[in-house]
């Protein structure tokens, strides 16, 4: 016997299948548009026997790289034997490590990223499926982490973006702050990748503080919508939390506005000079701005991307 | 308590809800969707309006201008008081016809006399005179000047009235006196032209259309050796009905007729009935107007007058007048008698005919003497005859084609009643104790008047006159309003009359005659010694029993009179003054505001 479905469940099931293919397709513009770039790898990699890449530091690949003195200790193998017929002095060849560099993305699935009315969630997960498609592109291995009530790694994740599913944007919680209580886990030496709107209350240092350690690189992108930073509203307002449901009723005028920015500037002031203090990166992108060509340029500017001359 | 003079003007009171709709339309928030309230939180909050409910925040602005506004449509009302102790002076003229009692007891005379005191409580500086309007305004008391005086007046309001004369009375209100005073009419019907209702005074009508069958005209007579009643019956119910009429007469058993009236229509009846001294009365089943359902009916006078005819047996003018008398059917002949000691003459014949001059006056004043005196010289004259018209003998003469025989040089005492040019031929000499000594000159054989019909006139007028003398009522069955008017014995100062309720009151005759004025239908009974008659009221007025044009209303406004603006002040700067200090405090708050706030 087939199961009863109300209408009305009928009727939300039905949306949420019109939602998850309108994210879908985000995703798959970002995908498009990030097969212009690459992901520049860090000047820490994770150390491995073996890898497609090679590293700057001395390795076992067989690309040479310099001559050393011999030490106690060092590989008789790799004593130049020339060089000592030569000159009677032992000396070693170095040669570059075969590195494998990997991404963690972590993904801000509060609802707050698909903020109604504005191209927050195209612009999110667009810029999510470019900078997947980005590492792929420079041989990263990416894990794509959901964050909301839980950290999870997106499904079907290891596939290109636009085959992830389960990816929603509809946590009513603070997710980023919701990831240092239930950590992923993320590989050492890796670089890592939060993207979200930081529009979280609190001190910024706990949250950067769990991204640095045992990380190669940390990145944080933070995508505004316009609304989050020019807002213009005046008069009498019921303000909704679109991701606690709250309402605040205000009466905003100008000067209301400019105390609001100036809020909003400490706040990322705060970010960033945490961001500072553990040697990470921050980049804010505006979502209009990002969707209407897809370029990315203070990423490529802080040389986190780079274009790779394929249109 | 003020009054205010412009009422239209409390539309005004719309301003306030159209204030009230702007300011929930204007304040009221829009919703908007942000991602962060954290960002927002230390904004400013709006001061008024809103969706939710944070406490007794009053909205102050709000009200100031709600205020200003109500204080504005009070002064524009134009309210006036009078102020002060001073009297107020109202005449109220109370309808006193027998339609006011229609419906007891929610008659209109009831819900008249409790809108009046509540009108006496509302302002208690009334000072109230009360007129009856009924056939003849009256005064009801004194002057009451408070409303537990007039509660005490209002229970001598009767309304047993055939017709109530409103003009006349409103003639008498404005005769009362002093300053002119309000008017206040209570009534059952609306005036008859409504816009015309002068402005101090003020018309309440309390009456409602009602159905009604109503005994409107009733009537006994004798007819050959039998009595006939004569009624007939109004239907003012406003359809067609069978009313079950009742007619009992004495100890006889009731006739019930079953009588069809069409809307609107009357049926008239003629019932016959045994000769009896007892009362016939007609009855209609009961309705709400029973003062019109009941008529009582006694037997018309029918005393006959004793005539002594002392004339010569043989003469012409015997005959000539013994059968003018016949003819009349109110006289009974009997034997001349003189007794001039007599003094209750009740064996003296009523009218004497004679034609021996009287020497001196009649033995008593209940005889008069009618004196013939056939002249030997008469000559024969065709006129012209003069009449005095005033005179109770000379209704309907005409005396057209009459040939008198008067002698010229016969002389007359009284006033000349008919004359043929100079020549009295027929004088009348009043008595100064009641009785009247007529001459009459005339020869039978050189004039033919005896073959003209003013012969039986003339001594048919005389026998109605003459019985008009006798004790007794001169209307047996009366009308409402009309008065009752019995003339007494000879002995009697005064008499007692029963009303139809057993009450019993003593009245004094005036120039033996008694008058009094009864005003509840039904058989009255009057007693002078040994005398007693019968006498019935009925109402019989057909305007009066049509309840289909009563009406409830209230016309006229006093406050609209030049007179009531001077009795009063105006109020309006006790509304102006505190609006414009409203309106500076609202200025005052307005732009105390911060910066950019909304005004």
């Amino acid at each position: 016997m087939k199961p009863r479905i109300g209408r009305q469940a009928r009727v939300q099931s039905e949306m949420a299948v019109r939602l998850m293919n309108t994210f879908r397709s985000f995703l798959l513009e970002g995908e498009c548009a990030g097969s212009r770039f690459i992901l520049t790898s860090p000047t820490r990699l994770q150390r491995g026997s073996g890898g497609n890449r090679l590293g700057k530091s001395a390795g076992s690949s067989l690309e040479f790289l310099d001559h050393r003195e011999y030490q106690p200790g060092d590989d008789i193998r790799r004593i130049n034997w020339q060089a000592l017929a030569r000159s009677d002095r032992l000396s070693v060849k170095l040669f570059r490590e075969e590195v494998t560099p990997h991404l963690d993305l972590l993904i801000d699935t509060s609802r707050s990223m698909a903020l109604p009315d504005s191209e927050k969630a195209r612009g999110f997960l667009g810029l999510i499926a470019l900078l997947t498609q980005a590492a792929r592109n420079a041989d990263f291995t990416c894990v794509p982490w959901q964050l909301g009530a839980s950290s999870q790694r997106v499904r079907n994740g290891h596939h290109p973006p636009s085959a992830w599913e389960e990816l929603t944007l509809d946590y009513s919680g603070d997710a980023v702050t919701g990831m240092v209580r239930q950590p992923p886990a993320l590989r050492p030496m890796g670089m890592r990748l939060l993207v979200s709107d930081l529009l979280v209350a609190g001190d910024p240092a706990p949250i950067l503080q769990f991204l640095a350690h045992q990380a190669a690189l940390v990145v944080v992108v933070q995508v505004l919508a316009e609304k989050d930073l020019h807002p213009e509203l005046q008069g009498n307002l019921r303000l909704h939390d679109c991701e606690s449901g709250h309402e605040l009723e205000v009466f905003l005028d100008q000067s209301s506005l400019v105390a609001y920015r100036a809020k909003l500037s400490r706040h990322l002031e705060s970010w960033q000079i945490a961001c500072r203090r553990l040697g990470a990166c921050m980049v804010t992108l505006v979502a209009e701005q990002l969707t209407t060509a897809w370029e990315p340029s203070e990423l490529v500017r802080q040389q986190l991307l780079a274009m790779t001359g394929v249109c | 308590m003020p009054v205010f003079s412009l009422p239209l003007a409390f539309t005004g009171f719309i301003g306030l809800f159209v204030a009230m709709a702007i300011y929930l339309f204007r304040n009221r928030s829009r919703k908007v969707t942000v991602s962060t309230l954290f960002l927002w939180v230390d904004q400013c909050k709006p001061a008024e309006g809103g969706l939710f409910l944070q406490g007794p925040q009053a909205p102050w602005l709000l009200l100031l201008e709600l205020l200003i506004l109500a204080l504005l449509v009070m002064a524009a009302a134009g309210p006036r008081a009078i102020l002060g102790s001073g009297r107020i002076p109202l005449v109220v003229i109370l309808d006193a016809s027998f339609s006011m009692s229609a419906g007891e007891p929610d008659s209109p005379r009831q819900q008249a006399a409790t809108a009046l005191l509540q009108e006496l409580a509302r302002e208690p500086r009334y000072q109230t005179r009360l007129i009856l309007a009924g056939a003849r305004p009256e005064f009801l008391g004194p002057v009451a000047k408070t409303r537990q005086e007039a509660e005490v007046l209002l229970r001598g309001w009767t309304c047993r009235a055939a017709t109530a004369d409103i003009d006349q009375a409103l003639a008498l209100a404005n005769n009362t006196g002093g300053s002119p005073p309000r008017i206040l009419i209570l009534t059952d019907h609306s005036p008859a032209d409504p816009g015309s209702v002068e402005q101090r005074i003020q018309w309440w009508s309390f009456g409602s259309p009602r159905p009604n069958m109503a005994v409107i005209a009733a009537s006994r007579s004798e007819y050959l050796e039998q009595q006939q009643v004569f009624f007939e019956i109004a239907n003012f119910t406003g359809k067609s009905s069978s009313v079950k009429t009742t007619v009992t007469c004495a100890d006889l058993p009731a006739q019930e007729l079953a009588i069809d009236i069409s809307a609107g229509g009357t049926a008239r009846r003629t019932v016959e009935v045994p000769q009896t001294d007892g009362q016939v009365t007609i009855i209609l089943p009961p309705d709400d107007l029973p003062f019109d359902d009941r008529v009582v009916l006694f037997p018309a006078q029918t005393a006959k007058i004793k005539v002594a005819l002392s004339l010569d047996a043989t003469s012409l003018l015997h005959h000539q007048i013994q059968q003018a008398l016949t003819a009349t059917d109110m006289v009974e002949f009997v034997a001349e008698t003189r007794q001039p000691s007599a003094d209750s003459g009740a064996d003296l014949p009523d009218l004497l005919i004679t034609s021996q001059k009287m020497a001196s006056a009649p033995a008593s004043v209940q005889q008069w003497v009618l004196e013939c005196r056939e002249e030997t010289d008469a000559v024969a004259c065709l006129g012209p005859f003069v009449l005095d018209r005033n005179h109770p003998l000379t209704e309907t003469l005409t005396l057209d084609g009459a040939i008198w025989g008067v002698a010229a040089s016969g002389t007359s005492i009284g006033l000349p009643v008919i004359l043929i040019g100079d020549l009295p031929v027929l004088s009348d000499l009043a008595l100064t104790r009641g009785g009247h000594r007529l001459v009459l000159r005339v020869n039978p054989g050189r004039s033919n008047v005896a073959q003209l019909p003013d012969w039986p006139i003339l001594f048919w007028n005389l026998c109605r006159w003459r019985r008009s003398f006798l004790p007794g009522p001169e209307v047996i069955n009366l009308r409402l309003a009309m008065p009752a008017r019995i003339r007494l014995p000879m002995a009697s100062s005064g008499a007692r009359v029963r009303d139809p309720e057993g009450v019993v009151r003593e009245y004094q005759a005036i120039n033996g005659d008694l008058v009094f004025q009864p005003d509840k239908p039904g058989p009255y009974h009057v007693s002078a010694g040994h005398a007693s008659w019968s006498l019935a009221l009925n109402a019989l007025a057909a305007q009066e029993s049509d309840l289909r044009l009563a009406a409830s209303g209230r016309w006229g406004d006093w406050h609209e009179s030049p007179q009531f603006q001077k009795e009063s002040t105006d109020l309006r700067w006790a509304f102006l003054l505190p609006a414009l200090l409203l309106s500076s405090l609202h200025m005052y708050l307005v732009s105390y505001r911060r910066e950019g706030a909304r005004v």
